[in-house]
């Protein structure tokens, strides 16, 4: 069988393709990316014979489909923009394919995947992917479920690499349109920092305060259980990317217009986002985790019930350093390409990882990797 | 002549102040404060002429130094003087209520403090501790802040004083602001344009409103909270015992300095008048001490005469005094 793993060797996506280096039985991973040099290096580092690179542009969909072609599955660990191209792409090919993020568009291509018969998992990382899955496992232990929300806690650097940092400034934009949170049918809309509270995630994070993020979880879970009444999401990046974040919407970074510095027209945003790509301080992090929580509430043995699930994982001087941070998000996604080529996801058509996986299989083999799932079931006893 | 510019102009108002033969009166030094010591070594040639430059005399630098003096002459030692700035201030939108430039330069400079016998750089937003505040203010977290006050008091305070520092309110978003580097002047190259990074955040940092433009964002109420205090607590002996004298000065309201001022800020309103108060007193000769001087350095019947004059306006010292029993 054989993977090809898009931006396999991202900040991400390099991640992935340890893992499957390391887990899997494929005959064949070959990372597809525009930096075939960078690539080459990272191949040599690793040492495994299954490894090879191709070059990819993912702005070009047809271009994508053709070298998607031969594949078992394509695993897309680019930024969320390409998600879309992406799994064109993968229903041009015929592949199966699994990526990082959700985006909605992707979902209007789920009668199209169901004709070319192949299964497209979108969104499998850590926020949205594993996230989805401790969500499902918790309506499941339910009789009733009413109501999820989800916490996370990315702790990693501000500028760790271009597209996280496009989608940390993304998900704090006051124009955008996908910051809500579900409630009895209606999506509703708020501004940044919005919903803030404090919840304790495991003991390399500790207590954060969460405020509501645009993701694609408050879109996918009521759509995959429609008894939920109510979905919400929040997160928290370290303290300095928060005042950071808090700091652009404070002083408009987001405005559309430029500023005029010395005589030259600079948008806010492009001198931040080149600002803090050349700044070694905007890479520099000391606690590289992933913190999860995920709380589902609602009835169970007709009495009201709570069940919370966090995530645990080996601490940064254990696992790598950096590297810590990406596992969380790289290593769901291997496993899911994996489940999909082993057959254990056989629904076609364009899903969120709820609708497709197994919870307690994903749980099993994130457990293999030292990622671990905890459970609290809160209940009346009257 | 009074100078209310930016610090960086004081040299050169000032020289032209002595040639006028005009009292001079400042409200700030710096950043950066290396000014403070050439301004200082000029007192000679301002007392031979007989006119008096009385600098700093805004709320802080200014007040501050009244009290910090005021509280360490009750002491017969003094080994510490810490002063603490509160501030609350909430708005709907961003409000600068001073000069931004000097607003971030004062955010990103190093402070100093002074340590037994020495001035000391200490790292910015270091000193983090949260500070009991006299009612009806909330504790609230302070660190270490570059300011005037600690470059003059240290030189005319004498008593053995061994530490003097200057706490601000901490603020996460400024500490964030100066620990990435965007204060800096290196410029970075963004789309093939070499951008220094503190012009950037100086254009999205809203001007200083004028004071009929903040009169119409108070009465539209604009402004939902606003609150201050300085305080200066001189640690040392008296009579034996060891003491702790505190003096503050709570800021009046927004909504009174407005009454009094139309457009006045609790800000602005506890740094222009204590200047004015100052430069009246220097022009009908209340004060006359001559030569280049900060607050201090006036004679206790100028001190205690500038801070009558102010509690008629509003603004009033109070003091809290802890000591031993036994």
């Amino acid at each position: 069988m054989r993977i090809l793993v898009l931006g396999g060797t991202g900040a991400m996506g390099s991640e992935t393709t340890k893992d499957l280096v390391n887990t899997s039985d494929f005959s064949e991973i070959v990372i597809g990316d525009l930096a075939i040099e960078r690539t080459k290096e990272f191949i040599t580092k690793l040492g495994d014979k299954r490894l090879s690179v191709v070059k990819v542009d993912a702005n070009r969909v047809n271009e994508l489909a053709n070298t998607m072609t031969g594949f078992d599955v394509v695993t897309c660990a680019l930024p969320f923009k390409y998600d879309f191209n992406v799994t064109k792409a993968c229903i041009k090919a015929g592949v199966n394919g699994i990526d990082l993020s959700a985006e909605e568009d992707q979902f209007a291509l789920d009668q199209e995947a169901k004709n070319a018969g192949i299964t497209y998992i979108a969104g499998c990382g850590a926020t949205p992917g594993t996230t989805n899955l401790m969500a499902k496992y918790g309506i499941d232990k339910l009789d009733r479920a009413e109501e999820v929300q989800i916490s996370f806690a990315a702790f990693r650097s501000t500028a760790i690499a271009p597209g996280l940092l496009h989608t940390t400034f993304w998900e704090f934009d006051p124009a955008v349109d996908e910051r809500v949170y579900y409630e009895n049918g209606n999506f509703v809309k708020i501004d940044p920092f919005e919903g803030a509270k404090i919840v304790e995630f495991h003991e390399q994070i500790g207590k954060q305060e969460v405020v509501y993020i645009p993701h694609p979880e408050t879109q996918t879970l009521p759509r995959t259980f429609p008894e939920l009444k109510k979905v919400e999401v929040r997160g928290c990046f370290p303290p300095s990317t928060m005042e950071l974040t808090k700091l652009m919407v404070k002083y408009n970074f987001y405005q559309k217009q430029p500023v005029d510095i010395d005589g030259k027209k600079v948008r806010p945003i492009d001198f931040m986002f080149s600002f803090l790509l050349q700044n070694p301080e905007a890479k520099r992090n000391p606690v590289w985790a992933y913190g999860l929580i995920v709380e589902v509430t609602g009835q169970k043995g007709g009495k009201p019930a709570k069940i919370t699930l966090k995530n645990s994982h080996p601490p940064m001087d254990e696992w790598g350093g950096r590297s810590a941070y990406g596992k969380n998000v790289g290593i769901p996604l291997s496993i899911g390409a994996q489940m999909i080529a082993r057959g254990k996801a056989e629904r076609k058509g364009v899903f969120p990882p709820e609708a497709s996986l197994d919870s307690m299989k994903f749980f099993d083999e994130l457990l293999k990797r030292g990622i671990q799932i905890h459970e609290k079931m809160e209940s009346h006893i009257i | 002549m009074v100078n209310s510019t930016l610090p960086m102009f004081n040299w050169r108002i000032m020289d032209e102040a002595l040639q006028a033969g005009a009292h001079y009166i400042d409200l700030a030094s710096g950043p950066p404060y290396e000014n403070i010591s050439r301004e200082l070594a000029l007192s000679d040639k301002w007392k031979d002429i007989g006119l008096t430059a009385l600098i700093n005399t805004g709320i802080s630098p200014g007040i501050t130094n009244v009290l910090a003096k005021n509280a360490s002459e009750q002491l017969d030692r003094v080994d510490r003087v810490i002063i603490r700035f509160y501030a609350r201030f909430k708005a709907k939108e961003v409000i600068s209520r001073w000069s931004p430039e000097t607003m971030w330069m004062d955010m990103a400079e190093e402070p100093t403090v002074f340590e037994n016998g020495e001035f000391k750089k200490v790292p910015p937003f270091s000193g983090k501790e949260i500070y009991e505040f006299p009612d009806p203010y909330d504790p609230q977290t302070v660190v270490w802040h570059a300011h005037e006050e600690v470059h003059t008091l240290p030189r005319f305070i004498g008593k053995g004083l061994r530490f003097l520092g200057f706490k601000y309110p901490h603020d996460p978003v400024a500490e964030a602001v100066v620990q990435l580097g965007l204060v800096r002047e290196k410029p970075v190259e963004v789309n093939g344009i070499q951008v220094v990074p503190r012009k950037v955040l100086f254009a999205l940092t809203p001007h200083t409103l004028l004071i009929d433009e903040m009169a119409r964002k108070i009465e539209a109420g604009v402004v939902v909270e606003s609150s201050g205090c300085v305080l200066v607590e001189a640690r040392g002996e008296e009579k034996g015992a060891e003491t702790v004298r505190t003096l503050y000065v709570p800021f009046p309201s927004i909504q009174e300095t407005h009454k009094r001022i139309p457009g006045a800020t609790h800000t602005s309103y506890v740094t222009a008048v204590p200047a004015a108060v100052f430069a009246e007193m220097v022009g009908n000769r209340k004060i006359k001490t001559v030569g280049v001087l900060p607050p201090e350095e006036l004679k206790h019947e100028e001190r205690k005469a500038f801070l009558t004059k102010l509690a008629e306006k509003g603004i009033v010292a109070h003091e809290r005094i802890e000591r031993h029993l036994i």
